[in-house]
């Protein structure tokens, strides 16, 4: 019995040693006047060139599910682009034709798509509210409250918007009610993390002495932590609305409205200077919004 | 004429009184000219500013776009659904294809949820990695600390990239390369530059100079000076950078192959226009799983890193 | 009154902050508590209005026991006693008058304190706390403005604007200049007079304690070491409090002469 237990010791070490002389590495310190090391330590090796070796075999390994194609027709690139700009003999035919697309069909369409946008973002936002107060850890004190909210909207923020429309799509038929009730779910879920996170940043002092007046936890929340998540909430706002305009291009693909829908079907017939009418006022639209959310944001952190 | 001044002095009298007063009064309270020294508490109190005319004016503009949102959106395309169809979802969803999850019985294994994770999992990490090493010019070329002024040619260029949708990208590139996975690789990496080379912009921006002043003295210049003085220092914000676009690419790389991009949106978008949800199902849990785990890993990695 | 009996805190890592303490404080009083930091003087004056349990013992403050009360009731003991911080604790990006009338928000509903819907005579009364207290002028500012005595200053009046019976103050003058301190206390004082609050605070400037209190608690690892008038108080005693006699140089009230 004693003499396995040896054995077993040895064993363990011989494995210790290997994976010490992998990771750790002899470093003559000092040598004296022959030449002869006097003073050796033990040096961790750099992880690094074990990492670089690791993704390159990740990197490469990936290739196996990635087919390089026979023939890239780099051409393609500048036609399209020079069909996108232009009308087309086919679909369009005429400047006017074109400009008359532009803004008696493309910008309207946008327009809705961004008031499906807003609808679904300001709902999202305020039904979020209660659940990102719950999540917070200053807040809701209690472990057993915020964890379950947190893993349910940690769960809700991974579903991908398009498969988010294609379910509310069987849930309430085709059309922008089901894309807008996408949003809605979308918005919950990114403006949960945002808040929740902020929240647990706060300076809780003006919360204690809330409490101390005799608010209950909830009131004590509206009245000192309010006036400084109001801001972090408009800018979150702004920025989850420019996310939610260029995601929604995808819930044509799933029949949930949206830009996408004129876009699906003018990719369809070819019709670039369609898809190029369509994008440059969804482009300028896009970019306002960004210039604004990164501002906003810029001021308010 | 004794009167008619009179009913003037009157007039002027109720002019001021009602209403040059009030709105007097209301001019001072929403530009905060209140006074700025009170007699005695009950002059504070006719003087207070009402805070709540601008939350009043907030959700009034608030609830006015959404009213008309509301009755501008065309809801005329709407096909209801019928009951049949929500019963054979939650039917679907409570009963997910096991043997397409994992790839036996009837299914091949390159039909499967889990080879078509691993293969959206392979286009985001190409993509990523690809788009992080183009991403690196742009970078220095938008930091003001290394370019100066002319940071904002790149600063441009990375804004155009980030505004154009990724879905609309990946419809154009389909044109040039071609249906398939590697349509998503291009996508991913020429669309991934715009958000890292803004934060590897930004993190160059926020490095200490010290180390620069220090070089400097050592007569080091350019690329020696990047080389030994800034790359140290950002390396680990530029990997947490990266791992969290890949977090986000993942999300990406799921839904390109909604317009043929490669990876598991093909199939998403293929079941779900035969409204089979049963196999449907396997498809979106997968999803799930694999970008609540790309989520732990990253967020824990990113933790280690910084 | 509050009446402590036999009270024992025990914090969740073991640490025993109040040994067996048994006080009571009459109606009236200005009571200063003094120590080492660490001793307990914080711990005993969040007991009174249960920011912190307690593990054993009795307290009853204005008759009710707080040891089994919770909820709406606590809630209830709360809105009459006020409580002071050393770092004012005021919403900063709120102006001096929403703060101060806060104060009010254990008198009203749920609904009515979401929607801020205050009577004319609460807003009143949160006016006149800040006339009281003299800085009425600043009751529009941004809280974030002002000084930092103006800021204990707008504590003290939401304090006042609950109309309490009693006032907690937590090292209220720890973070403020010397000048500034004996202001503050000053206004301390005026309403434990004018307005018959008892003030229970705690201190560590011995001299400031000695000069505005009515009574004075020494506090040690827990236990209370000595209880007794200002004027009981001498070398023995804080040799005992604080394990040495205090340096000249370290009393507060040299400034008040040197000022002047």
């Amino acid at each position: 019995m004693k003499n396995n237990v040896l054995k077993d010791e040895t064993k363990s070490n011989k494995i210790k040693d290997f994976f010490h002389k992998i990771f750790y590495r002899n470093v003559v310190v000092s040598v004296d006047e022959f030449n002869k090391p006097t003073k050796i330590i033990e040096k961790k090796r750099s992880k690094a060139l074990l990492f670089t070796l690791l993704i390159l075999l990740v990197f490469f390994g990936s290739f196996y599910f990635v087919d390089l194609p026979n023939r890239v027709a780099i051409d393609q690139f500048g036609i399209i682009f020079e069909q996108m700009f232009k009308p087309n003999p086919y679909s369009l035919k005429t400047w006017p034709r074109y400009w008359d697309y532009l803004f008696n069909s493309a910008v309207p369409a946008i327009g809705q798509t961004i008031e499906m946008v807003f609808i679904g973002t300001l709902f999202g936002t305020i039904l979020a509210i209660p659940l990102f107060m719950l999540a917070s850890k200053n807040i809701s004190k209690h472990s057993y409250i915020y964890m379950p909210v947190r893993v349910i909207m940690d769960i809700v923020r991974s579903i991908p918007t398009y498969v988010l429309a294609l379910m509310s799509v069987a849930f309430f038929g085709i059309g922008s009610t089901a894309g807008i009730m996408a949003i809605i779910i979308f918005t919950m879920g990114i403006m949960f993390k945002l808040m929740f996170e902020y929240l647990d940043t706060l300076d809780m002092n003006a919360f204690e002495a809330c409490l101390s007046c005799g608010a209950s936890r909830f009131e004590a929340a509206k009245i000192s932590l309010f006036p400084d998540a109001n801001p972090m909430l408009i800018s979150n706002f702004i920025y989850t609305f420019e996310i939610n305009v260029r995601a929604s291009v995808i819930l044509a693909w799933a029949n949930a409205g949206g830009i996408g829908s004129l876009l699906k079907t003018a990719m369809a017939a070819m019709q670039y200077d369609k898809v190029g009418a369509i994008l440059i006022p969804l482009f300028i639209v896009v970019f306002i919004l960004q210039l604004i959310s990164s501002f906003l944001r810029r001021k308010v952190l | 004429m004794e009167n008619k001044r009179n009913i003037l002095v009157i007039i002027s009298d109720f002019f001021e009184k009602y209403i040059i007063n009030p709105l007097n009064k209301f001019w001072n309270i929403i530009t905060f000219k209140s006074k700025k020294t009170f007699d005695d508490p009950s002059d504070a109190y006719h003087h207070r500013p009402l805070y709540w005319i601008y939350t009043l004016l907030l959700i009034i503009v608030i609830f006015g776009c959404l009213i008309y949102s509301c009755i501008d959106v065309d809801f005329m395309g709407h096909i209801s659904s019928s009951p049949s169809n929500i019963k054979m979802l939650f039917k679907g969803l409570a009963h997910p294809d096991w043997s397409l999850f994992f790839g036996y019985g009837s299914f091949n294994f390159s039909e499967s949820t889990i080879y078509q994770i691993i293969e959206t999992l392979a286009i985001a990490f190409i993509g990523t990695s690809i788009s992080s090493i183009l991403s690196l010019p742009f970078g220095f070329l938008a930091s003001r600390k290394i370019v100066g002024k002319w940071a904002f040619i790149s600063e441009f260029l990375l804004i155009i990239i980030r505004t154009f949708p990724e879905l609309l990208f990946g419809l154009i590139i389909i044109k040039v390369v071609g249906f398939g996975a590697f349509t998503g690789v291009v996508v991913l990496s020429i669309h991934s530059i715009g958000m890292i080379g803004k934060m590897f912009a930004e993190q160059l921006d926020v490095i200490s100079n010290e180390p620069l002043e220090a070089l400097d003295a050592c007569g080091a210049s350019g690329l020696v000076r990047i080389k030994n003085g800034v790359i140290p220092q950002v390396a680990p914000n530029f990997l947490s950078v990266i791992l969290y676009r890949f977090d986000l690419n993942v999300r990406t790389a799921s839904l390109l192959g909604v317009v043929g991009a490669g990876g598991i949106g093909y199939s998403l978008w293929v079941y779900s226009a035969f409204n089979s949800w049963s196999q449907e199902a396997s498809m979106i849990y997968g999803i799930i799983i694999m970008i609540v785990l790309i989520d732990i890993l990253s967020s824990y990695l990113r933790k280690k890193l910084i | 009154m509050i009446k402590f009996d036999h009270v024992d805190k025990i914090y969740p890592n073991g640490y025993k902050a109040l040994d067996d303490v048994s006080l009571t404080v009459n109606d009236g009083d200005f009571l200063c508590i003094i120590g080492l930091s660490g001793a307990g003087k914080s711990t005993l004056i969040r007991t009174i209005n249960k920011m912190h349990d307690i593990q054993h013992g009795q307290l009853i403050v204005n008759d009710v026991d707080i040891s089994k009360i919770k909820g709406k009731k606590l809630r209830e003991l709360r809105k009459n006693i006020g409580m002071i911080f050393q770092s004012f604790n005021l919403v900063k990006r709120s102006s001096v008058y929403k703060n101060v009338l806060s104060g009010r928000v254990g008198y009203h509903n749920t609904f009515e304190n979401l929607f801020n819907i205050y009577s004319k005579k609460e807003k009143m009364l949160a006016l006149q706390s800040l006339d009281k207290l003299g800085i009425l002028d600043k009751a529009f500012v941004r809280a974030d403005q002002l000084s930092g005595g103006q800021q204990q200053r707008v504590a003290l009046a939401r304090a006042l604007t609950q109309e309490p019976s009693i006032i907690l103050a937590d090292e209220p003058v720890a973070s403020l200049d010397p000048v500034t301190t004996l202001s503050v206390m000053d206004d301390f004082k005026r309403i434990n007079k004018d307005y018959h609050i008892t003030i229970v605070a705690n201190m560590h400037h011995v001299d400031l304690a000695l000069k505005y209190a009515t009574r004075v608690i020494g506090i040690k690892q827990g236990k209370i070491v000595f209880d007794g008038l200002p004027s009981e108080v001498n070398d023995d005693i804080l040799l005992n409090i604080y394990g040495r006699a205090l340096k000249h140089s370290e009393k507060l009230g040299d400034v008040d002469t040197n000022e002047k």
